[in-house]
């Protein structure tokens, strides 16, 4: 068993879902919670700007009540609206922003090069991370009343090759779309928050290069004991542990 | 003490010896002592891939799975995944020389037949009779629902019909909330922890409906990561008590508890 003494969290939200009633949904009680499992960086999202009709005003809801640096607070831009650029502007002129996240399915919208064109030329050299969520949830325990299908990871590889300079982070991939994602696109990270197989971390390191990939919780969503036992009881060594849990995302994180 | 109430282990591989070690690697370094193993009639030397698996299917595929299991003393409860649309006479048959005579413990059953499907009727009435336990695939789906899968509110049907009989609902993330109030009043369900991806708060829903002498640990390796899956369990308050009934002592009955002269 590993100690794993150092953690960034690359998805963790707060905020209220309609469909449970999520424990960690305050943002005290979540930083808590992460602290006592080594987290010393989350980069937080709003779950309201998942569903509420234009995200801006849980963006401007989450800088006003982000009042330290352990969240690095993460503005949702919704490329189908018309003002999504005052989201992005929001991200721009506050330097604790380092990540936008985009929700294509949810948001109804193609993540096609040409979509996703202006939202590129507006951050160009902002040292912005883009965040793609393929999913918030698994599918089939969707309410039934709201269904929202998986990203495409044909289209999120091809989508995101065509900007070679900018850094994507691919949020809740399943394992074959993190072999996908690792492979083909070297601008590219996945987090292994929804990667699941036996012996997951020793899996992942016999079939892919290690060095863009992440640890994100996507607690509350997940309980995020879940994703720290695949770092403690990876069958791999220390140092890739450590790779995971914290240096790839420190390199990330310095090299935008 | 940690036993593994959901695991399957595909037979199929050239070097099974060799496959069956590395699953008690992982069990070793997860902390888990004791597993339940289910291979598919079809893993072994029948090959079959059918959805149906036949008779030959399982007497060839259950005499290897034996053979295998029986060099790991104490570390396995061998279930047999059983194809339900077999002839009443076979399963008899089948349960009298591997359950009552021989050394597997108990009855998996899936997709070959719906839980509240009165052909399954004859078959329940043995499994009840005899006091054999069963564990039974279930999940509500919003999409991808398999031809003839279980809901647990089909289980809950199943264990109205027969109040005796020992069942064990997979899946309780599958079920979601929906699930643990379906099988609430019937007393002879239990429900595993395991299913899908580590989603938050369906164990402490369960463990607040049903008790915690009615939720057993679950991994549903080898899909799922076994450190993932326990770690639901780590991750809710539990008191001591509860704990062990969850990581183990549930699993104990459930496996071990059969009446004698049943």
């Amino acid at each position: 068993m590993h100690d794993v003494k150092r953690i960034i969290d690359f998805s963790v939200w707060t905020g209220n879902w309609p469909f449970y009633h999520f424990r960690y949904r305050d943002m005290d009680v979540l930083k808590a919670k992460l602290k006592s499992i080594n987290v010393e960086k989350a980069f937080l999202a709003p779950i309201e700007g998942i569903l509420e009709h234009d995200p801006l005003r849980a963006n401007k809801d989450i800088l006003e009540k982000t009042r330290d640096d352990f969240y690095s607070p993460v503005i949702i831009v919704d490329l189908s609206y018309e003002n999504w650029e005052d989201s992005v502007d929001l991200a721009l002129k506050d330097n604790r922003v380092k990540m936008i996240k985009l929700l294509p399915n949810y948001h109804m919208y193609n993540f096609d090069e040409d979509t996703v064109k202006p939202l590129m030329e507006k951050i160009d050299g902002r040292n912005l991370i883009v965040s793609v969520q393929m999913r918030v949830e698994d599918r089939r325990g969707m309410y039934p009343l709201m269904q929202v299908p998986d990203m495409d990871i044909i289209q999120v590889v091809k989508t995101v090759t065509y900007f070679p300079k900018q850094k994507f982070i691919i949020n809740n991939c399943y394992l074959n779309e993190l072999g996908e994602v690792v492979y083909s696109a070297e601008n590219a990270y996945v987090d292994i928050s929804s990667v699941e197989f036996h012996n997951v971390l020793k899996h992942i390191s016999d079939t892919s290069p290690m060095d863009r990939i992440l640890f994100s919780s996507h607690c509350p969503f997940y309980y995020p004991e879940g994703n720290l036992f695949k770092l403690k009881y990876g069958d791999v060594p220390l140092e890739v542990v450590e790779k995971v849990a914290c240096i790839n995302g420190q390199e990330l994180l310095g090299n935008i | 003490m940690i036993i593994d109430s959901h695991l399957h282990f595909d037979f199929r591989v050239k070097d099974k010896i060799g496959a069956v070690e590395q699953l008690l690697h992982e069990m070793e370094i997860t902390g888990i002592d004791r597993t339940c193993i289910m291979p598919r009639a079809g893993d072994l030397k029948s090959r079959s891939r059918y959805h149906y698996p036949n008779e030959d299917d399982y007497l060839v595929s259950t005499d290897e799975a034996c053979e295998i299991i029986e060099r790991y003393p104490g570390k396995f409860y061998q279930m047999v995944y059983m194809n339900s649309i077999l002839p009443v006479k076979f399963l008899k048959y089948f349960t009298e020389k591997y359950i009552l005579n021989g050394p597997v413990a108990g009855i998996k059953l899936t997709l070959q037949m719906n839980a509240a499907d009165r052909r399954l009727e004859p078959f329940l009435e043995i499994l009840q009779k005899h006091d054999i336990p069963l564990l039974f695939h279930s999940w509500y789906k919003t999409v991808s629902k398999y031809r003839f899968e279980s809901d647990p509110k089909d289980i809950a049907e199943m264990a109205r019909k027969f109040p005796e009989l020992r069942v064990l609902m997979a899946h309780v993330t599958g079920c979601r909330f929906r699930g643990s109030q379906d099988i609430r009043k019937h007393k002879n369900v239990l429900i595993d922890t395991s299913g899908s991806q580590p989603e938050d708060g369906f164990i402490q829903y369960a463990l607040d409906t049903l008790g915690s002498e009615r939720v057993v640990f679950g991994s549903d390796y080898p899909g799922r990561d076994m450190a993932t899956q326990l770690a639901r369990v780590y991750s809710v308050d539990m008191d001591g008590d509860a704990l062990d009934n969850v990581l183990y002592k549930n699993s104990i009955r459930f496996f071990e508890g059969r009446k004698k002269n049943a």
